[in-house]
């Protein structure tokens, strides 16, 4: 499996990434939305992972950009909101189905991942 | 004080607040992450083998910076907190534009906006509703970080003009993509609940606020219950 992180605090977003990359998921990272599009041109991803909040790009925007790009590609949401109604309130459209709030226990990022992924292979069966 | 200049600045205050929270959660975060990457190293040094100590030491000091940077939000909420515990009182304004910048960074730079701050070497003392005239300080940020998508420098800037004291707000680089920036209704309501003048000359991306100067102008000479707004 191979995964996007895009977070616009690179401390956050890189040590992330080591730490998935030690349990043998290949994570590629960046700290600014545009340069998440650029990858997406280039690299094919199972899953991005993206922060809501980032300059010039909010998460949901850069969610519909990644899409064209790669229009089977997963989402998952990190975000630094409070909790899920500020949230939900705070996203200009039908909120994301799957989000997670900082900060983030790695168990948890790894069985959303788990959901998010079997949810895909579940859609597979069905067609 | 008009219900609509309380309303605006509980807005304010929630706006503040809940971006302090996202600043303090990404410090939560980033510690989380060290920590459990200090966990991982050290699960994965094999029996026998040595733990890179230098790689430990690295991430214990970026531990140590995320939590002095996180005290600092703190004591900025801290300070923000307390600005309301009077409404009028005598305030050095070149103090009160570096928690702006303190405030509204973080906001800002979601806009793409970064913030600078000039002032006099001289200390610049008002009497003046702090809280309010910080309101309508952000009020003039957002109003210019509104007006583009491209990057850009807001800055603060304090100077004493006459008999009184002016502070602009101006926008520097980017384009004009965006409706021109205006003064706006709750703008004028805070200018006026402040006894100040605020303008936005047409085509140019700069507010001007003029305060009356002095410890006495507007606050000194009120009875309390004209100072009570």
């Amino acid at each position: 499996m191979r995964i996007l992180l895009v977070d616009d605090e690179r401390e956050y977003v890189s040590t992330l990434a080591e730490r998935l990359s030690l349990r043998g998921i290949e994570a590629d990272w960046v700290s600014d939305p545009a340069e998440a599009v650029l990858r997406a041109g280039e690299q094919v991803y199972d899953l991005a992972v993206l922060d809501v909040k980032m300059p010039r790009i909010d998460g949901i925007a850069l969610k519909r950009l990644l899409e064209a790009k790669q229009p089977r590609l997963k989402f998952l949401f990190i975000t630094g909101h409070g909790e899920e109604g500020a949230f939900k309130a705070g996203v200009s459209e039908a909120g994301p189905d799957h989000y997670l709030f900082k900060p983030v226990m790695l168990d948890d990022f790894l069985r959303k991942i788990d959901e998010v992924m079997s949810e895909d292979r579940e859609e597979g069966r069905d067609e | 004080m008009s219900d609509s200049v309380g309303e605006t600045g509980l807005k304010f205050f929630g706006v503040m607040t809940a971006s302090i929270s996202h600043e303090l959660k990404n410090r939560l975060a980033i510690i989380n992450e060290h920590a459990g990457l200090l966990s991982d190293l050290l699960r994965m040094v094999p029996e026998g083998g040595q733990v890179d100590l230098s790689r430990l030491d690295r991430i214990a000091h970026s531990v140590s910076e995320q939590v002095s940077l996180a005290n600092d939000i703190i004591r900025n909420l801290n300070r923000f907190a307390h600005i309301i515990d009077e409404l009028w009182y005598e305030v050095d304004l070149g103090d009160l534009l570096g928690r702006c910048r303190a405030l509204f960074s973080r906001l800002a730079a979601m806009q793409c906006v970064t913030l600078e701050v000039a002032v006099p070497a001289d200390p610049v003392r008002v009497g003046t509703s702090p809280f309010l005239l910080l309101n309508l300080l952000w009020l003039c940020v957002y109003e210019l970080a509104r007006a583009s998508t491209q990057p850009r420098t807001v800055t603060l800037r304090l100077a004493r003009v006459g008999d009184g004291v002016r502070l602009e707000v101006e926008s520097l680089g980017g384009g004009g993509e965006a409706a021109p920036p205006r003064v706006s209704e709750e703008m004028s309501k805070l200018a006026e609940t402040l006894r100040a003048d605020v303008s936005c000359p047409a085509g140019a991306h700069r507010f001007s606020l003029d305060l009356p100067a002095g410890p006495a102008a507007g606050y000194g000479n009120d009875t309390e219950e004209e100072r009570v707004i």
